[in-house]
């Protein structure tokens, strides 16, 4: 017990850590605050989901009249709005705006809900939240009735056919399986109750997931600082010479690191769970789950109550788990960065199988680290393992799984750590970890093969040119092998998500229709090209008149035989294959166009899908790890000695260029390698995009991209991918800038890597869990650049398209040299 | 060429670490001799700029070396104790890398760099990887980085720390022989490397010059207070009580003390020739607890 003590008091004794671990769960709360304010109903007042109940209880059985009811409490809502609409228009007229700046009515209508609030039914709750709530619960109801008859019918079908055909029992595990569906599904039915009331705060909590990224930031940090530091200070053999150096601490660090994960999971669970309660509140504890969508098909007649005793185990084991399994890589290695990325590694390869089809892998899909954390996945439909001729469902075998896992890591730990051979013959002194002897052996090959090539060329001693920046270079990229490595894999998981990205797959109905039907024949500048489309849209979509049309334009000389008979064709075509379709995508996009060439642009209609996703391209999540790693090295490597005297610092700083020089040429060199980074992986990404699209009309008006409908300048398509390109290039230089300042600030790997990573995306997270006022500081979108460019399109800050980035880039720059001045002086002093 | 300290002062806290370190170096080797918390690091630090002194100043010819900087960092070589290096480069790249960081031409590090390697016996292993270097390699490599250059101010840090006998003797000859034109400035543990070479040892304590004389001088001092006595084993302890007990040496013919005492221990003992071991001690005798 006292060992477990001293563990825990080194854990917490390492200030920063506990910083960040504060940090994370602040922005976790934050974030989780902005996400759910605005739903449900508690902003309304403390009664507010009592009066949505009552509301709900009137029209429970009688959907017709909740429908006439809907549309009238809708109807006064919209009046009222566009009356509040008419008297903002007004005020702003009065104010001196120009007309066209006056936002629309929907955008203001965004900005300003309150307007549309009328009260006709309830006091306190307005009309329009309960014109949306109630169509949903009964949809939510009518879809669990739904669902739950499906699948007891698909289930006894299933059933009856392979006891006849296949003469299976309950000894089959498929028999089993359909049979417990059936089974379980019907006490569902006969148990809970759905669709009676409002479920106020339990969707929220429950289908909240973004806290998860937060979590597991915080778990992979923490197996990082019980094991890590222990090496690094040089204590670790002087630990193992001691009587309770081994197998005692080892099972102290092991047991503090379980603990600890368990309550971290519990304290952000907490947190969300007491922030979703101030935002929304919580309905009764006794509501059936199965009133939450997602989980409108859970397996168990189980209370909320029930299920969140459930899904907070769920989480803890899930924690412990994944907390066992990355400890383990970090007790393997002692280091920092493996630690790092090896957890990273684990929790990206969870978060991948999330995506699996669920259909084809549930077992991938569910029950991964990431899903058991989230528990929702598991708990969406009734999924079980095969146990010999029986079954587990998912729901108790998560747990079990968890369990196993943490053993099965935790076990190894306490071996490592503890410096026990599995042979069981034990070596004096300090013992040498599996990585650390692989390290040596492969050291010792590659000297040999160093002097049998040294040999051969003895009388050509090389000479290496005395160019500081070529030698940053080399030290921090080109002759640093793990760097290399690194670099590699990410390059190839760019090269995997670039091909994954670029998968064109079907376009839309409606995209097919609009270039098959219309662009082929009204392609080009909208001055040109919008009364052949208009005309084009009545001849398909006016019956006869359309028809008619047509034909006039022939006799007319409008049109010639040709094009009369292609026409013809597509309206034939269109009739056999489309039936009543009704081109309003078409004419949407046609109104778009219009409303810009309105505002004085001449937008293009084209072919623009593949455009559009070369241009809308988000974040390089590799790229960015790659800079981050071979940033972080530029000052830290100086600093990498046991203690302050065993620094190479000390005598670079002693030498002629070891100081101004040194710091000049070490900027110089990452710009040089994020320059040639960026150029290679952001042109994977390119490469693989324009191979796989059709990328006609480049010098198109940027603005005829419906993606970026809100660009007001003249810059065509070719000028945006060239600036483009550009500045992600940029992105990635200033960057490594910054990352840079941070090396030579923090003089360590880890709290600098800590730091970078904290600084860019903890905003990035924030704005895509949907903080709209994120969008201004989310480096993520900034790095991307096109995502900033759209919000800052959107914003027109300073009456300019890019108005935000580039404030964004100049306060990034701003800072990034303000850090570097900084460096400087702590560098040179 | 000179080196002057001029006062130099430095604390930490309340802990005076040097108090008005005064000194006029001209080229030779100086060995700097103290315990630990004498002052030696904390004095090498200064001259290398890595620490800042309260007080005082260091002139190089006259020019105070702070308002030197780059013209005096040419003209310098440091050995730290614990030297860091890069454990993914070669000794001839990393000696290649620090001629750059000197501002040596090419021609000049192309003829330095391979007469470097011979002296500390590191020739054979020129192109392997400095991670898989023993301490002692490493400690040669530090020595080689330092003198790379022809460094007129030449400072080394424990230099023979991790070494075997004969490679001791090797770097001690080879300190020697570059050293003529050069202000070398050791500190060192280890008295019987820099007995035999140093012009003048400087002893150190708590930060303040307690003696400074080549080391015939300082032998002189405690001529006549070296004895060597033959003893019994049940008598040992009691000498120890009772005198500066130096060496104890358990041989064939019984055991044999050697004692640091004015006046004489016994009967039979007799007269030693003092080493500067025997005046490390005598020095610092109560410090180390002799």
């Amino acid at each position: 017990m006292k060992l477990f003590g001293y563990e825990f008091r080194k854990l917490i004794g390492i200030r920063y850590f506990v910083i960040l671990l504060v940090l994370l769960m602040i922005a976790s709360g934050i974030l989780c605050y902005f996400r759910v304010k605005d739903e449900g109903v508690g902003k309304f007042g403390a009664n507010a989901a009592d009066e949505v109940n009552a509301f709900l209880k009137e029209y429970a059985d009688k959907p017709e009249e909740l429908k006439e009811q809907v549309q009238f409490l809708s109807m006064k809502a919209g009046e009222k709005a566009t009356l509040r609409y008419e008297a903002y228009r007004k005020e702003m007229l009065d104010k001196g705006m120009d007309e066209e700046s006056i936002p629309w009515y929907f955008d203001a209508l965004k900005k300003h809900p309150d307007w549309a609030y009328t009260y006709n039914y309830s006091e306190t709750v307005p009309d329009t939240v309960l014109a949306e709530i109630g169509p949903k619960v009964l949809e939510n109801k009518e879809k669990y009735n739904s669902g739950m008859a499906s699948i007891l019918r698909q289930a006894k079908s299933n059933a009856q056919r392979l006891e006849e055909d296949e003469g299976m029992d309950m000894g089959d595990y498929l028999y089993y399986y359909q049979a417990q569906v059936y089974l379980r599904y019907a006490k569902v039915l006969e148990n809970a109750s759905v669709g009676d009331r409002y479920v106020s705060g339990w969707t929220q909590f429950f289908e909240y997931r973004y806290g998860d990224f937060f979590l597991f930031g915080a778990l992979i940090l923490l197996c990082c600082m019980v094991f890590v530091p222990e090496k690094q200070c040089g204590m670790l053999p002087i630990l193992r010479t001691a009587r309770k150096g081994r197998i005692q601490v080892a099972c102290a660090k092991v047991s503090l690191l379980l603990l600890s994960s368990a309550v971290l999971a519990l304290v952000f669970a907490a947190i969300h769970f007491f922030v979703i309660f101030c935002a929304c509140g919580y309905s009764s504890f006794s509501d059936s789950v199965q009133n939450i969508p997602s989980l409108l098909l859970f397996p168990k007649a189980w209370t909320m109550g029930q299920y969140l005793a459930y899904s907070v185990l769920l989480k803890v084991l899930a924690a412990v788990a994944f907390s066992a399994a990355a400890g383990f890589l970090s007790a393997l290695t002692y280091s920092p960065v493996l630690s790092y990325l090896g957890g990273a590694a684990i929790f990206g390869g969870s978060f991948g199988m999330s995506f699996m089809d669920v259909g084809q892998h549930p077992f991938y899909h569910c029950l991964n680290f990431y899903s058991m954390e989230n528990v929702a996945p598991i708990a969406e439909r009734l999924h079980m393992v095969q146990i010999f001729n029986s079954g587990m469902e998912y729901i108790l075998f998560a747990p079990l799984l968890c369990l196993g896992c943490t053993v099965l890591f935790a076990l190894p730990t306490v071996a490592l750590v503890s410096g026990v051979r599995m042979s069981g013959r034990t070596k004096a002194a300090e013992r040498q970890s599996v990585f650390k002897r692989l390290k040596k052996s492969l050291l010792t090959f590659e000297n040999s093969l160093r002097t049998k090539m040294a040999k051969k060329s003895k009388e050509k001693r090389k000479i290496y040119r005395v160019g500081l920046v070529r030698w940053e270079n080399r030290k921090q990229f080109l002759w640093n092998v793990p760097v290399l490595l690194l670099t590699a894999i990410l390059f190839g998981v760019q090269i995997f998500v670039s091909f994954r990205a670029a998968d064109n797959g079907t376009p839309s109905l409606e995209y097919r229709v609009y270039t098959h039907f219309l662009l082929s024949e009204a392609r080009g500048p909208y001055s040109q090209q919008a009364e052949k489309y208009d005309n084009l849209i009545n001849i398909y979509t006016k019956g006869d008149e359309g028809r008619q049309i047509l034909s006039e334009d022939y006799r007319d000389g409008r049109i010639d035989r040709e094009t009369y008979e292609r026409y013809t064709e597509y309206l034939r075509t269109i009739r056999n294959n489309l039936g009543t379709y009704d081109f309003r995508t078409a004419r949407e996009h046609y109104d778009l166009l219009k409303s810009m060439n309105e505002s004085g642009l001449d937008p293009w209609f084209i072919d623009y899908l593949s455009w559009s996703r070369l241009l809308t391209g988000k974040i390089s999540y590799p790229l960015f790890a790659c800079i981050l790693v071979v940033a972080i090295l530029t000052f830290t490597v100086e600093y990498t000695g046991k203690s302050k005297a065993e620094n190479f610092a000390n005598i670079l700083r002693c030498t002629k260029l070891g100081r101004k020089k040194t710091f000049l040429a070490k900027c110089l060199s990452i710009l040089c390698i994020c320059f040639v980074l960026a150029l290679l992986f952001w042109g994977v990404e390119y490469i693989f995009m324009l191979r796989s699209g059709n990328f006609p009309d480049i010098d198109a008006p940027l603005c005829s991209l419906p993606v970026f409908s809100q660009a007001s300048g003249g810059i065509t398509i070719r000028q945006y991918l060239i600036f483009s390109l550009a500045a992600r290039v940029l992105s990635a230089m200033l960057t490594g800038l910054f990352v840079t300042a941070v090396s030579a600030l923090t003089r360590n790997i880890f709290s600098g890597l800590t730091v970078s990573v904290a600084v860019t995306m903890i905003p990035t997270l924030l704005y895509m869990a949907g903080m709209n006022g994120a969008g201004y500081i989310s480096f993520g979108s900034w790095f991307g650049v096109n995502e900033m460019i759209q919000f800052s399109m959107k914003n027109d800050l300073f009456g300019w398209d890019f108005g935000v980035y580039a404030l964004y880039t100049g306060i990034f720059a701003a800072v990034t040299v303000l850090l570097l001045a900084a460096a400087r002086k702590k560098f040179i002093k | 060429m000179t080196l002057v300290f001029d006062e130099v002062s430095k604390s930490y806290g309340k802990t005076k670490a040097l108090t008005g370190f005064s000194a006029a170096l001209d080229p030779g080797i100086y060995a700097l001799l103290g315990p630990n918390g004498s002052g030696k690091s904390t004095l090498m630090n200064i001259l290398t700029d890595n620490l800042k002194a309260d007080s005082g100043h260091i002139l190089y010819d006259g020019e105070d070396v702070l308002k030197m900087g780059v013209r005096f960092r040419e003209k310098l070589g440091f050995m730290p104790q614990y030297p860091g290096m890069y454990g993914n480069f070669s000794a001839e790249k990393f000696l290649w890398y620090m001629a750059t960081l000197k501002g040596m031409k090419k021609e000049e590090a192309q003829k330095q760099i391979p007469e470097i390697l011979n002296a500390v016996e590191l020739s054979d292993v020129a192109s392997h990887r400095i991670s898989s270097f023993s301490g002692g390699m490493k400690q040669r490599l530090a020595l080689a980085q330092a003198v790379l250059g022809d460094p007129k101010v030449l400072i080394l840090d424990e230099p023979t720390a991790g070494l075997d006998p004969k490679q001791r003797i090797a770097i001690r000859n080879y300190i020697s022989r570059i050293a003529f034109d050069k202000i070398v400035l050791i500190a060192t543990h280890v008295v019987s490397d820099v007995e035999y070479i140093a012009k003048e040892v400087i002893m150190l304590k708590k930060g303040v010059i307690v003696d400074r004389a080549p080391t015939p001088q300082l032998l002189c001092k405690i001529e006549g207070q070296v004895w060597s006595l033959p003893a019994k084993e049940e008598e040992v302890a009691e000498y120890q009580r009772t005198f500066a007990v130096t060496n104890i040496l358990k041989g064939e013919n019984g055991i044999s003390l050697r004692i640091l005492s004015e006046k004489k221990p016994a009967e039979n003992a007799t007269l030693a020739a003092p080493t500067l071991e025997d005046y490390y001690l005598h020095v610092f005798g109560e410090q180390t607890g002799v």
